[in-house]
């Protein structure tokens, strides 16, 4: 109640005369960039939108494979006193014979069993740390991934739950070297015929990728389908409609239209079917193991 | 219609018979309104060739007052108040120097400069002159050589101190609203999702409170359960009430979401491929007040129109200078700071100006008329702050306090910080008023300390004349160069002239001590206790 009534009396209280309230807000739109939410402008087109996809695409395709062969290639390197203790470690900072310095916290767990015939590989990973090699370039992550697949020798499935920050100065692959930040959730399945990978979250390795129910496939008729957005130097998102031709539309993320693309993205597309593991190969019967 | 006449009556009255209500305020003497006007705007006291300009013409108050404003060390001093509201300079952030493999002796430095990243962003808005939304929308922020060396910034290479940066990881434009300093002083875990952020946004740019208002637990809300929670926050009417409005701003904040808490690349670094989660998480779009945004990088531009913005700016401008909250008594004069701000393109120096001309910041003391509630709510004297209190001495003697690379009157970890009255940003959110025991304690040592120094490298050690201008070891009192010098010292130290009595004081202690000790003690007992002379340590 309080203001209504100090405005009530503002005219008497101003000796110098106050400005009227409509003057105010003049003063005030003219400080202030005039602005609604209505008013967000594209300040890409489609063949920006198409170029981003296409050049963040030759990054490659994040792979937690990757990132856990880094971390295991390190723990190669354990002299029995650094870092020890298998593959977990806490709150360490050493330096091996060979000269690879250990720093931080890490838990990695693998299980693997047998049911009907197929293969059930599981492996979760946890990492705080920053691991050097002896030629400086250093290995660094926050973040957790959980990687659970049966292979069997007629379908592999996998479940991928992949948050955090990585990044490994060290790395062959662009999108490491530079470093990956996501929270994305895959869930894969192969069989004789198709594989497929089905991604929610995001990815950003250079662009912020989001993919909302984005299906990969190596149908070679349909090798994309879905919602794939990236993020424009504006911070305003983008989407595109991915048909399965390769082809969609285009539009600001809750904005205007941008007309159709069909941007150059099977290899980026057969680097995310990577993610999901081979089948088994058959096993010959030999005869062998009956035996003489 | 109490309230009505309340607000009404500080305004002067506009029937031209009745006579002027005697004024609250009583202005300080003019020096001793440039005395605080250097301390407020450059942290240290005026020095001999201001107070004689003053002296030989009082018309030069305001432009002596204007070039304090142009004083390169104005942005100390504005990062030093900023730090007393925005509460970001705490001794320990979840990411700590050994993240980083810093050594140690850079503990301090690296806590130091990440807290003072936002506020030094803002300082930075300020002595530019640029218009102050700017804080929000701007793409750059200040970092040293140690924040560019750990964080996604282009620091300019070759350079040192602080300097102007740009993100390099695709954070948007909003300035402080970016800020790592900021979110790594105000974190948020897996039940917050954000909210205690966005209510800080809320509490510090636009000046409201989110919690203040009274919340109560009806019946039909379950807090035991999540879903219950979750269902109540979104339907409940007392929960609705504040978080229809905290929740969509809480939503906009997720690219500063990390998946691992403590880990300094999580922390460093935004994730836009995060942003979308308030959706998922909170159930609610990004939205300011129910203007949709389309995400963070709406936000700088949406608070950079909301006309509270430039409200709380004029408020925690007056609170800064005034020593004190601003209350409902002052909306009068607040609307006329606003409205000064906003005329003046929405410099801040010019909003300082402002503040600086009001008769709240130039009152000594109150009039007889004043009530025990003015008396209050108004303090006329105000304590040099840690910060005031080490950049004067450091000007004055040369001397700063720091020991295993830790600024004694800067921290807490190794230091005495809020024994000295200061704010460490969480157990301490305002700063001292009145002088304790602990403060007084942490006074004399650094006054000590301070006296000790300035003498061993002036008059032992012969090095260049910094407190000491007129005297050598050989002085005695009676000797013209002595009491020149201690009428010099009075100036700079107090502002005002010294009158005998004062100075037969002085010369009795010199005496005393020199007797026992001679001339290097006897000038540290007299420095020292100069330096903590309620006319040195008030202003
Ligand atoms: C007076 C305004 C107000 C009302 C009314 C209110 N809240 Fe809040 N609530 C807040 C603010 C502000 C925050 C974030 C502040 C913070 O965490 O420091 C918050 C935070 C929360 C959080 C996150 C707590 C955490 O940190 O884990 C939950 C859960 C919550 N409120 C539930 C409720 C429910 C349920 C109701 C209704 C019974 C309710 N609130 C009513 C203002 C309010």
């Amino acid at each position: 109640m309080l203001i209504p009534l100090i405005l009530a009396c503002s005219p008497t209280t101003d000796p110098k005369g106050t400005p009227t309230a409509s003057s105010r807000d003049t003063a005030l739109d003219l400080a202030a960039p005039a602005w609604s939410a209505d008013d967000a402008v594209a300040a890409w087109d489609a063949q920006d939108i198409q170029a981003a996809l296409e050049l963040n695409a030759t990054l490659g395709f994040a792979n937690p494979e990757s990132i856990r062969r880094s971390f295991l290639d390190f723990m190669t390197q354990d002299d029995g006193t650094c870092p020890s203790g298998g593959e977990n470690f806490g709150s360490l900072k050493c330096t091996t014979e060979s000269g690879y310095t250990f720093s931080g916290i890490s838990i990695y767990q693998e299980r693997s069993s047998s049911v009907d015939g197929a293969r059930q590989q599981s492996w979760t990973h946890v990492g705080d740390y920053k691991l050097t090699r002896p030629d400086g370039t250093s290995f660094e992550s926050g973040g957790g991934l959980v990687s659970s697949a049966t292979v069997g020798t007629g379908l592999a499935e996998i479940d991928l739950k992949l948050r955090g920050s990585w990044i490994d100065a060290g790395s062959n692959m662009g999108w490491f070297r530079s470093g990956l930040s996501w929270l994305l959730l895959g869930l894969g399945r192969r069989d004789a015929e198709v594989g497929e990978l089905t991604l929610d979250g995001g990815v950003t390795t250079g662009r912020a990728v989001y993919f909302d129910d984005v299906r990969f496939s190596t149908d070679p008729d349909c090798r994309i389908e879905g919602t794939l957005s990236i993020q424009g130097d504006d911070g305003h998102w983008y989407d595109w409609q991915a048909g399965c031709d390769g082809c969609g539309p285009t539009s600001l993320q809750g904005g205007e239209e941008l007309g159709s693309i069909c941007p150059a993205l099977d290899t980026w597309a057969a680097a995310a079917m990577l993610l999901v593991p081979g089948l088994e190969p058959e096993v010959m019967d030999t005869g062998l193991e009956d035996g003489p | 219609m109490i309230l009505l006449a309340l607000a009404c009556a500080d305004g002067p009255a506009t029937d031209s018979s009745s006579a002027p209500p005697e004024a609250l305020h009583v202005p300080l003497s003019d020096e001793l309104l440039l005395r605080r006007m250097s301390l407020d705007l450059r942290g240290v006291p005026p020095d001999l060739e201001d107070l004689d300009a003053l002296e030989a013409d009082p018309g030069q108050l305001d432009g002596l007052r204007d070039s304090y404003l142009d004083d390169p060390l104005l942005e100390d001093r504005l990062v030093a108040m900023f730090a007393d509201r925005w509460h970001t300079r705490i001794d320990e952030f979840q990411v700590v120097y050994g993240d980083y493999d810093l050594p140690q002796d850079l503990e301090f430095a690296f806590a130091r400069d990440v807290g003072e990243e936002p506020l030094r962003l803002m300082a930075w808005v300020a002595v530019t002159d640029q218009p102050w939304p700017a804080i929000v929308t701007t793409d750059k922020t200040r970092a040293t050589p140690l924040l560019g060396q750990v964080w996604p910034v282009d620091y300019p290479e070759g350079e040192q101190g602080w300097q102007t940066v740009t993100w390099t990881d695709l954070r948007p434009p909003v300035g402080v609203l970016a800020s790592n300093g900021l979110w790594w002083r105000y974190t948020t875990n897996a039940s917050n999702m954000n909210r205690a952020r966005a209510a800080t946004l809320v509490r510090l740019l636009l000046c409201q409170d989110m919690l203040s208002r009274p919340v109560s637990l009806e019946g039909s809300v379950s807090l035991e359960d999540e879903d219950g929670t979750a269902q109540a926050i979104k339907n409940a009417p007392s929960c609705v009430a504040c978080h229809s409005s905290i929740e969509p701003l809480a939503s906009s904040l997720f690219g500063f979401w990390t998946t691992v808490e403590y880990n300094a690349l999580e922390s460093a670094t935004y994730h836009p491929e995060r942003e979308s989660l308030g959706v998922a998480y909170l159930e609610a779009e990004p939205a300011y007040f129910g203007q949709p945004l389309s995400g963070l990088s709406d936000l700088g531009v949406a608070i950079a129109n909301d006309p509270r913005f430039y409200r709380c700016a004029a408020e925690s401008a007056a609170a800064m200078l005034w020593h004190r909250e601003v209350e409902a008594e002052d909306f009068a004069s607040i609307e006329e700071l606003r409205q000064d701000f906003i005329q003046g393109e929405l410099a801040y120096r010019g909003l300082l100006r402002a503040v600086t001309d009001t008769a709240e910041y130039r009152a000594g003391a109150l009039a007889d008329h004043a009530t025990e509630e003015d008396l209050d709510r108004e303090p006329t004297l105000r304590l040099l702050s840690p910060d005031q209190f080490a950049s004067s001495l450091l000007e004055l003697t040369g001397f700063s306090w720091t020991s295993h690379g830790f600024d004694q009157l800067a921290n807490d970890k190794i230091g005495h910080r809020i024994l000295l009255g200061g704010v460490d940003g969480y157990q301490v959110t305002r700063p001292q008023r009145d002088p304790g025991l602990t403060w007084t304690l942490v006074v004399e040592r650094a006054s000590q300390a301070a006296a000790d120094y300035a003498v061993e490298s002036e008059l032992v050690g012969g090095g260049a004349p910094r407190l000491f201008l007129n005297v050598d070891l050989a002085h005695q009192p009676g000797d013209a160069e002595f009491t020149a010098e201690l009428e010099q010292l009075h100036r700079r130290l107090y502002a005002t002239r010294a009158d005998e009595a004062w100075q037969s004081a002085v010369q009795d202690l010199w005496l005393e001590v020199e007797a026992d000790e001679g001339p290097a003690e006897a000038w540290k007992a007299v420095v020292s206790a100069l330096l903590r002379d309620p006319a040195f340590v008030g202003y």
